[in-house]
């Protein structure tokens, strides 16, 4: 082999990571350093750190929408990462008709999370809800009635939603490894007497904690950076009540147009997200050694 | 034995029906008469009408069957860019360690950028190219957020590919071009055909880049079916006729391509680890 040639070889992805990858990171970098409007998209003017300082105003709500995000990311991870275990546990077994159960059990993860929001407006809608008119339907007898997209409930619905996206994608993985599992290991502590929970306890679960953990911290980091599903099912309301970082953002730059301050508090929110993530990934590769 | 069966079952078909129940329902609104989507209580059994399909691609004037085809393109463009730009890169990387673990590493962490960092300058520079409401500049996009999840599943497949043939057809005096054409490419060409689907399930699914990059001539269907909320108010019916035609072809896909999917996607993860 040419020595040169391997080089050769990758230079098609280095070309497209150089063009589209870094020339992009320099420039939203110098973006934020800049007054940039839709008026003078093409004639920045330098006003060197006044962006960053004006995203924490309090009338821009960024901090909120940070705030949002985290909670947001936190809920779903706590109630996603069990949720997806406890299929992995219930489905590994052998049954009939498995391979079309987890076929149906498998199609939210492929459907697209911005369709989902939409699906979700029509199930959840005040009028002609099927999934409003049933929750209704069991809370008549307390005399409640309830707005799934309310101010109230709004959180719980959008949480339950993006479940109903995800388990499955986090069910895949954890499955996945839970077959790859030798049976030797539980066949043999079950011989020797060991309960159902003392198996899950001290083989399925240290076994798993590694995956556990990587897919915790992708979760979080996906669901902080969430968009599609929260803008399509309530456009970041009621108010700005489920406005997220990324929908703050969004609305800087392309519904008011200010480049310049949505550039820098992308890249805030960005390192906000960093920090606690960074300590995680840490922690995790010590604690597991992975 | 025969209660824990049953139990098992009754959780699996409730779980079944919860995780579906969204989709279910939004196809069922897609194939009902206007009267009967705000009958309340809803209708679970009614007569099934095609109206919605036929006004929202056709004679309604709202122009979905373009945003389908521009679906299409988009996502076909993108799959054959990102394989384009992939296959020898990840042939180099998994033979000769390019770049070491740090450059695989570089990549894979590019997925934990949130996409919205790059759409604003992805917005200026693109109007400045003439890039804005194209197919090319939106498939570009794709391919960039693809590249990060279909890269290391490219490594590990051709991580997969004994090392051994390709010496054999070194020693009988084989180039490295025809080695890569002939020998390769259709030992990995089944990896190939599931890297090519996933590729272009995320494609036609994403929705945030497309969104800001397109405004009418190159929309795809999933920017198309968000608007249409703001647009038209409650159109309901041509609404769920929109959203089940854009979640059918994913859908489809994984369904008869599932094994190789899952295979494809879970690869991606256990070089991760």
């Amino acid at each position: 082999m040419r020595l040169h040639l391997k080089y050769i070889m990758v230079s098609p992805l280095l070309i497209f990571l150089a063009l589209f990858v870094i020339f992009p990171t320099f420039y939203l970098w110098y973006l934020a350093f800049n007054k940039v409007t839709f008026i003078n998209l093409r004639n920045p003017i330098f006003c060197g750190f006044k962006n960053f300082f004006e995203v924490f105003e309090p009338t821009l709500g960024f901090v909120r929408s940070v705030l949002f995000s985290f909670k947001f990311a936190f809920a779903a991870t706590a109630v996603q990462l069990p949720l997806s275990l406890g299929y992995a546990l219930l489905f590994n077994r052998n049954f009939r008709g498995k391979g079309l159960v987890l076929t149906l059990f498998l199609l939210p993860m492929f459907t697209s999370s911005a369709l989902f929001g939409v699906v979700g407006r029509l199930l959840f809608n005040a009028q002609i809800g099927t999934a409003t008119y049933l929750i209704n339907a069991l809370l008549r007898p307390f005399n409640i009635h309830i707005l799934p997209l309310g101010k109230d409930f709004v959180f719980i619905t959008l949480i339950f939603l993006d479940t109903v996206m995800w388990v499955p994608f986090l069910f895949l993985f954890i499955y996945t490894a839970l077959r790859a599992l030798p049976p030797d290991y539980i066949e043999a502590a079950l011989i020797d007497g060991a309960s159902n929970y003392i198996v899950f306890r001290h083989i399925i679960l240290p076994y798993l904690t590694p995956l556990l953990g990587v897919l915790g911290v992708i979760r979080f980091a996906d669901a902080f950076k969430t968009f599609d599903i929260i803008y399509t099912l309530t456009g970041g309301g009621p108010g700005s009540l489920t406005t997220s970082y990324s929908i703050k953002v969004y609305e800087l730059a392309f519904v008011k147009g200010n480049f310049g301050v949505a550039a820098a508090a992308s890249l805030l929110g960005f390192f906000i997200l960093s920090i606690p993530l960074s300590f995680i990934i840490i922690y995790t590769r010590r604690a597991w050694r992975i | 034995m025969k209660v824990k069966d049953v139990i098992f079952w009754v959780i699996v078909l409730f779980s079944l029906l919860v995780f579906l129940f969204p989709l279910l329902n939004v196809i069922s609104i897609a194939f009902k008469r206007d009267i009967d989507i705000v009958s309340m209580p809803p209708r679970i059994i009614f007569r099934p009408v095609l109206d919605h399909f036929r006004i929202a691609f056709a004679t309604g004037g709202y122009h979905f069957d373009r945003y389908f085809i521009n679906s299409i393109l988009i996502s076909t463009l993108s799959t054959l860019l990102t394989l384009g730009i992939t296959i020898l890169p990840a042939y180099s990387v998994s033979r000769y360690n390019v770049g070491g673990k740090s450059f695989l590493n570089f990549i894979i962490s590019l997925r934990f950028f949130p996409p919205i960092l790059f759409t604003i300058p992805f917005y200026i520079l693109f109007s400045r190219m003439n890039l804005t409401d194209t197919i090319l500049g939106i498939a570009i996009t794709h391919t960039l957020m693809n590249v990060p999840i279909v890269f290391p599943i490219m490594v590990s497949f051709i991580d997969e590919v004994p090392k051994s043939i390709e010496e054999a057809a070194f020693i009988d005096g084989c180039s490295t071009w025809s080695l890569l054409g002939r020998i390769l490419l259709p030992l990995i060409s089944p990896g190939l055909v599931s890297i090519a689907f996933i590729n272009f399930i995320f494609s036609w699914n994403e929705y945030l880049m497309a969104l800001i990059l397109s405004s009418g001539k190159a929309t795809p269907i999933t920017v198309g079916a968000g608007l249409f909320i703001r647009s038209f108010g409650v159109k309901y019916g041509e609404l769920a006729a929109v959203t089940t035609v854009a979640l059918i072809p994913p859908l489809a896909i994984a369904v008869i391509l599932r094994r190789h999917i899952i295979r494809g996607l879970t690869m991606g993860i256990v070089i991760k680890g």
